[in-house]
């Protein structure tokens, strides 16, 4: 499949997913929501998110594959996969907070983590810890938590 | 290279061809280096780089005078073994007086890194800033003068992770002028009268047990001992990276100083915790301390009688209250003896590892709780910071501002 194929198709789940949550608050439904269906007759698309996060998995199946065998793969896929995955881009929290944090939770000597980047990028520490920088501070900052790590890339869009 | 060591029992230190050396450990000299490296606008790097080339040219020099060693191919092999006897790794000269490559094998900045950080992170640009000045120093002492040689290291483990690594060193187009070492510095005349301490401690029968330590590199140029890669370094290479960085920072941002500062201090507690934590692990801290020991304080004055083995200077815990307070001693401490004799006066005391090492032996007793033998890693490490009760320090007297001796205060 290509991948803008299989983009769409994360898309559509995302899309499903969010319906099915809302179905859920209609109904009353206090429990999680279950694993979603869908598909022609020729193919199954089966979904679960993780829960409390906004991350899912999606398999897609020939439509005659045992579905017990599917949700097993998926239910040890929930399990294996939850301490792996990225941290969650909340829309609330400011980009410089979040690669603080990320610094935090991944760079050595984590308590001594803001001091190092201040002096870094020589961005006021109480500025940093606030997480009130400009766009251009960012993308220091952003430098910096990514030179510590060693990595050019952090999984933390820059605004 | 062991006999060259001259133990002054009455100021606590420990020369070698007329410089101060002193033990620190991999964890001290990583986050201090880390420290100096970190911020961009700095060049970090030079300062590591040539403080090494001038200390080190100091001691080679002195050596090459003492030992009546006259030939390049002698002097080369003196420097070579006197790297290894060091704890620095190996060295490997492949040079003429026009310049070469030298292999640094099992490298202790490079091996250190890898084991303390090369699992979480990866390292992109050499470490072995120290080595580069080490090899330039060389070849000024075998060759030339001070300043005569550059270096630049081509290939390092730390990024690469395999082989060794590799240093280029050529003659700079224009002879630089670089600052030879202060040497002893400024030492105290004779110690002072401190009062004895109120412990079982014999504090100078735990140095003489210490200084008796054959610790010296091994056939990979390693000093492993306490569960750490101890380095025997000239103090003054410390000092002048530190007070350096400090100096640049001051001039270029000062509303950065205090963290620069900070951080140094916890280059020294994170040190004393790592090296102290497993030396009171430690069979030889059973065997030396572990009869003198009757009470939690005890332990306290053991380490502090420890720290004065090290080449350090004359530690001595003056009072310690049960999980609650240290006062305690530095005369000749090491920072100082190098601040006198390179700076006209200090605004504020500035003995900034001694700042960091003196809360943090009272860390390991009460916080650690070393007594029990706990693994000494980075998780306990982490949650020391995680829980009240952290001991902090400060420099209550300071020799550099004018009193007789140094003294701190943790609490």
């Amino acid at each position: 499949m290509e991948k803008a194929a299989l983009d769409s198709l994360g898309t559509y789940a995302s899309d499903l997913l969010r319906a099915n949550n809302r179905v859920c608050q209609v109904v009353g439904s206090a429990s999680e929501a279950d694993y979603l269906l869908a598909g022609s007759a020729e193919v199954r698309l089966v979904i679960k998110a993780f829960s409390k996060t906004p991350y899912f998995v999606l398999l897609l199946t020939k439509s005659s594959t045992n579905l017990k065998l599917v949700l097993e793969r998926i239910n040890a896929i929930l399990v294996d996969g939850k301490p792996l995955l990225p941290p969650v881009q909340d829309q609330a929290v400011s980009t410089a907070k979040l690669l603080l944090n990320y610094a935090r939770r991944y760079a050595p000597d984590p308590n001594f983590v803001t001091l190092r980047l201040s002096l870094k990028t020589g961005l006021n520490r109480e500025r940093l810890e606030k997480g009130e920088l400009n766009e251009q501070e960012v993308r220091i900052l952003y430098k910096a938590v990514a030179d510590i790590l060693g990595t050019e890339r952090l999984p933390i869009a820059l605004p | 290279m062991f006999s060259h060591l001259q133990i002054d029992r009455p100021r606590k230190l420990v020369g070698f061809f007329n410089e101060p050396v002193i033990f620190h450990c991999h964890h001290y000299n990583l986050f201090l280096q880390q420290t100096i490296e970190d911020p961009d606008w700095i060049d970090g790097v030079s300062i590591l780089q040539i403080s090494a080339q001038e200390i080190f040219y100091s001691l080679l020099k002195n050596a090459f005078v003492t030992l009546g060693i006259e030939t390049a191919a002698e002097r080369l092999a003196t420097a070579a073994r006197m790297f290894s006897f060091l704890g620095f790794g190996q060295l490997n000269f492949e040079v003429t007086e026009g310049g070469g490559e030298v292999e640094l094998a099992n490298s202790h900045y490079a091996m250190g890194w890898l084991g303390k950080y090369g699992e979480q992170v990866n390292r992109t640009k050499p470490i072995d800033h120290m080595a580069v000045g080490y090899v330039a120093a060389t070849l000024d002492a075998t060759f030339a003068e001070l300043g005569t040689y550059v270096a630049e290291e081509t290939r390092c483990v730390a990024v690469t992770r395999q082989g060794s690594c590799r240093i280029q060193v050529t003659r700079a187009p224009v002879r630089r002028q670089l600052t030879p070492s202060p040497q002893m510095g400024k030492l105290i005349e004779q110690p002072a009268p401190l009062p004895l301490p109120q412990t079982s401690v014999n504090y100078d029968a735990v140095n003489e047990a210490l200084w008796s330590l054959p610790l010296e590199g091994d056939d990979k140029g390693q000093i492993r001992a306490f569960n750490v890669l101890l380095t025997r370094m000239p103090a003054n290479y410390y000092n002048r990276i530190q007070y350096r960085f400090l100096d640049e920072l001051q001039k270029l941002d000062p509303q950065l100083l205090g963290i620069g500062q900070d951080l140094i201090r916890e280059s020294g507690h994170v040190c004393v915790f790592y090296t102290f934590g497993n030396i009171m692990e430690s069979l030889e801290w059973e065997t030396v301390v572990g009869p003198m020991l009757n009470t939690d304080t005890d332990w306290v004055h053991g380490a502090y009688a420890v720290a004065s083995s090290l080449g350090w200077g004359r530690w001595q815990a003056l009072e310690v209250i049960s999980n609650t307070s240290c006062r305690v001693a530095i005369d000749g401490n090491y920072e100082t003896s190098y601040f006198l004799a390179s700076y006209p006066s200090a605004d504020q005391p500035s003995c900034y590892f001694a700042q960091g090492a003196v809360p943090a032996i009272m860390n390991v007793v009460y916080n650690g709780h070393i007594q029990q033998k706990p693994v000494l890693d980075e998780a306990l490490y982490h949650r020391l910071f995680q829980r009240n009760g952290l001991f902090r320090g400060a420099e209550v007297k300071a020799r550099e501002k004018g009193d007789p001796w140094c003294e701190f205060y943790a609490q």
